[in-house]
């Protein structure tokens, strides 16, 4: 019998212990242990925040999937590793500190065989001061931030119902974000609900990005075949912004946000003020802060961990320029290097490097695409981790199951205004995700495989994903057959 | 606040923004779309699970 620990219920963890429990035995564990009780489709928060959809479609409750699965569903969070066991016990072990009701502040020693960190991130509002729910600004991050969210969006609406002028500033709230294509999302979605209220012309809006340029998108923009040229994702991106009359300020750095005003810096323009009526500014991702000891109880974090708190695993952490950087820098197996039983998944393994090319400031503040983990490779490497963890389970000594941001493509698909016969998305490919120069010379990836276009049709997909993965996620039957 | 060049932004044409939304070509798109993607998915698959 072996226990196999999952930290996190997110698209990646979650993904990983639903193919765990089908391919492993009855007398194996798998216990997956998350602070919040929901599962939340997030790509579709950004409908939540423009009040198109309610918070209660797009988050279901955990604790009834897992235990009509035969998963063991501990409302916790992860506060410690003990990857060597704890005196007495020898056994390797997660320090847990309950959330549920009932059992909230107590804390436990869970013993594991193999440990998957899929704890996805920790929202770092505080890197900005001012930033987030709470204080000047809002987020789409979780389903109740994005509910928070409609509200405030919903009375700017109706404001200028009654002839105000209101301005929206969307965007990311720091220099090192992450998740531009989630702002790009709702900026746009937020524009055509302003259409579609009527209210358009009481409207100024601004997006506001680290990106170099429009279209970078952290994965250092893409390229497209279209009309007889290879062109550049900014062009797109542009234009889409153009034809909506929407603002943008790049390579940008918010620097703080007060009520109504945003302290914003640019590479190129330095220092200026903007004000808002409503702002949307996501922010930077941090690992959760989790800590590792060893068998002596000594403070092993850095060994397990990289600065940023993310988890490191098999990739060349080898500082360079960034025209040294490689394909092959990036993780294959999401193995930690230094425990062998330990893989981290999604959003928490620790990217070798920025997949855009890095900017800084004079301050030394990074003003560049932290690099993404979207929906489709967290879950690829969810799945690929567990396949990997059942395989070393039988016998395997080493890792089977390789799933590398460089050798793997991406679908996405951007929402850019919901209704089913007027709305349209940007339906995007690319592939690999991480631009590979050594294969595809000319632009980092192969040109068949990445393209883009705006359309009707790519709402329907949109739509259709929605309810394909929330069926998916609640294990459904047949639930396996869905690609991730 | 630094303005944005819409005029040096390229535009889309009236039949571009006319196939937007033109429902027989949009059906087919979604067709094109969904076995586009689903090609890159196997490709992502290759050799895993």
């Amino acid at each position: 019998m072996s226990r196999v620990v999952v930290l996190g219920a997110g698209i990646s963890g979650h993904t990983a212990a639903a193919f765990l429990r089908r391919w492993l035995g009855k007398h194996d564990e798998v216990v997956v242990i998350s602070p919040q009780p929901t599962y939340n489709w997030i790509p579709s928060n950004i409908w939540v925040g423009v009040g198109l959809m309610r918070k209660e479609q797009v988050v279901f409750p955990l604790a009834p999937i897992y235990k009509k699965s035969g998963i063991d569903f501990k409302q916790a969070k992860a506060v410690a590793l003990y990857p060597e066991g704890t005196e007495p016990d020898n056994r390797a072990a997660v320090e847990i500190e309950w959330t549920l009701d009932g059992k909230a502040g107590q804390r436990e020693f869970v013993p594991y065989d193999f440990l998957i960190n899929a704890t996805g991130p920790k929202l770092n509002f505080d890197a900005t001061s001012g930033l987030g729910p709470g204080k000047n600004s809002l987020s789409v991050c979780t389903a109740s931030h994005a509910e928070e969210t409609a509200k405030v969006f919903l009375e700017k609406v109706e404001r200028m119902k009654r002839g105000e002028k209101q301005r929206f500033m969307i965007g990311v709230g720091h220099g090192g974000a992450t998740c531009e294509g989630a702002a790009f999302e709702y900026i746009v979605n937020l524009e055509f609900e302003l259409r579609a209220h009527k209210v358009r012309d009481k409207a100024d809006i601004v997006f506001v990005t680290n990106e170099y340029e429009l279209g970078d998108f952290g994965v250092n923009g893409v390229h497209i075949r279209r009309g007889g040229y290879v062109t550049p994702g900014r062009i797109f991106a542009e234009s889409l912004f153009a034809e909506r009359g929407i603002h943008w300020i790049t390579k940008a750095h918010v620097r703080g946000v007060e009520p109504g005003v945003a302290h914003i810096e640019t590479l190129d323009r330095g220092q200026s003020e903007v004000g808002f009526d409503m702002a949307m500014l996501l922010p930077p991702f941090t690992g959760v802060g989790l800590k590792a000891f060893n068998r002596k109880g000594e403070d092993v974090t850095a060994n397990v961990f990289a600065p940023s708190g993310f988890m490191k695993v098999d990739a060349n952490y080898t500082k360079k320029p960034f025209a040294e950087w490689k394909a092959s820098d990036w993780p294959r197996f999401y193995q930690n290097p230094a425990y062998s039983n330990m893989f981290a998944a999604g959003i928490a393994f620790a990217p070798p490097h920025p997949i855009s090319e890095p900017h800084a400031n004079a301050e030394g503040v990074m003003i560049s695409p932290a690099p993404p983990r979207t929906g489709m490779p967290s879950a690829m490497i969810g799945k690929t981790v567990a396949r990997s963890i059942v395989d070393m389970l039988r016998g395997s000594a080493t890792p089977t199951n390789a799933a590398s941001m460089a050798e793997m493509g991406a679908a996405c698909v951007a929402s850019a205004g919901a209704n089913p016969f007027t709305g349209t998305a940007a339906s995007i490919t690319v592939f690999p995700i991480v631009p590979d120069f050594e294969k595809y010379p000319d632009y980092g990836r192969d040109m068949d495989s990445t393209f883009g276009e705006i359309g009707l049709a790519g709402h329907w997909i949109k739509i259709l994903l929605h309810h394909m993965f929330l069926y998916k996620a609640q294990l459904r039957p047949g639930w396996q057959l869905i690609p991730e | 606040m630094q303005s944005s060049n819409w005029l040096n932004a390229t535009k889309p044409t009236k039949i571009t923004l006319f196939l937007r939304t033109f429902l027989p070509y949009q059906a087919w798109r979604f067709l094109w779309l969904n076995l586009k993607m689903l090609s890159i998915i196997r490709r992502s698959h290759q050799g895993n699970p």
